[in-house]
């Protein structure tokens, strides 16, 4: 797509779109959202980059490799977390029978496991995203090319 | 409950009839059909109408599990977005299969469509 | 007031439904279903889960367009 005014645009709104989706994964505890609603707006504001302009420019915002490894950390983050909570004395994701430190209540840092938790989730969710129309698009180019028959 | 049984009987009566007098074209087996989902219709609604009211006070949904987490939630796990409590405390081992259920297709995706 | 806007969305969502299913375009039929999601977003805001709105708002009308877009587009477009 060759279009001005998409580009402009979308250079203007997409680091707002990124700061509010990161914004929403921070404050999954503190207000609506969290993990999977703040990490598909993240997403989604890499896929608009990768549409407004090309996909080689949404590569250079997160590649490949980086995206598998945002998509597996998130999950086995979400794990360890778990994991975590037998090694301190709780059940397995227990948050204050663990005993993490849960904080006071309404402040950023509170709520012991539950932020790191919506991290990795909010990881995991924008890399899936991201992975997904990255999939889509790129098989579509590849067929498309005539430079690479059958690639 | 008889009585509008017998209304929905003869209304639908009526209806047919209507049909059948201005569209002379219209086909027997078109009008059963109306007629047929009409009556499921009917009683699809009769179940709707049983069910709980939204938002009342007596609604099967209002247990003490609902409030112990609104009473206890804050205390016990230190946020104070209930829902977030919710899912990623007490919830959290469902939370984590929906986590498994994303990556599970995630790589489903990429086997099927990475072109090489 | 609110009564009437609650209707009202209601039955846009009736229509936006009853359109995905019956049209024979497929690029419409993506579009109609954003709009469907669009409004059920705002009817979650209005049954007080501004949770659920948001991930609607996010994943059902951006991402699930972005892809099926992205799906039509290595496909026909009509059925």
């Amino acid at each position: 797509m060759e279009d001005q005014i998409t580009r402009l645009t979308s250079r203007l709104v997409v680091p707002f779109i990124q700061v509010y989706g990161i914004y929403i994964i921070l404050h999954g505890h503190l207000s609506p959202g969290g993990g999977f609603s703040g990490g598909a707006i993240f997403g989604a504001s890499l896929v608009l980059m990768a549409l407004a302009f090309n996909l080689s420019a949404g590569v250079k915002q997160i590649s490949h490799q980086s995206a598998s490894l945002m998509e597996s950390g998130g999950a086995l983050g979400y794990a360890l977390v778990g994991l975590i909570a037998l090694l301190w004395g709780g059940n397995y994701l227990a948050n204050r029978a663990a005993s993490f430190p849960l904080g006071r209540a309404g402040e950023l840092f509170s709520g012991g496991a539950i932020p790191v938790i919506t991290v990795f989730v909010g990881m995991k969710v924008a890399s899936t995203m991201v992975t997904l129309f990255y999939n889509l698009i790129e098989g579509e180019a590849k067929v498309g090319d005539p430079e690479k028959p059958g690639a | 409950m008889p009585n509008q049984v017998l209304m929905i009987v003869i209304l639908a009566a009526v209806l047919l009839l209507a049909a059948a007098r201005f569209f002379p074209r219209l086909q027997l087996r078109t009008v059963l059909t109306l007629a047929l989902l009409a009556v499921i219709g009917y009683f699809l609604l009769i179940t709707v109408a049983e069910m709980p009211l939204f938002g009342k006070a007596v609604n099967p949904a209002h247990n003490e599990i609902s409030l112990r987490y609104l009473e206890q939630g804050v205390a016990e796990t230190g946020v104070i977005n209930t829902v977030s409590g919710i899912i990623t405390d007490y919830r959290a081992f469902d939370t984590l299969g929906e986590a498994t259920v994303l990556f599970v297709a995630i790589a489903a995706v990429i086997a099927t469509l990475k072109s090489h | 007031m609110t009564e009437a806007l609650n209707v009202m969305l209601l039955l846009f969502l009736i229509v936006c439904a009853v359109c995905v299913a019956r049209i024979r375009d497929m690029l419409s039929a993506v579009i109609l279903f954003a709009s469907f999601g669009l409004i059920m977003a705002i009817i979650w805001q209005q049954l007080s889960a501004p949770d659920v709105a948001m991930v609607e708002a996010a994943i059902g009308t951006g991402v699930t367009t972005l892809l099926l877009v992205a799906a039509i587009s290595k496909t026909r477009r009509t059925e």
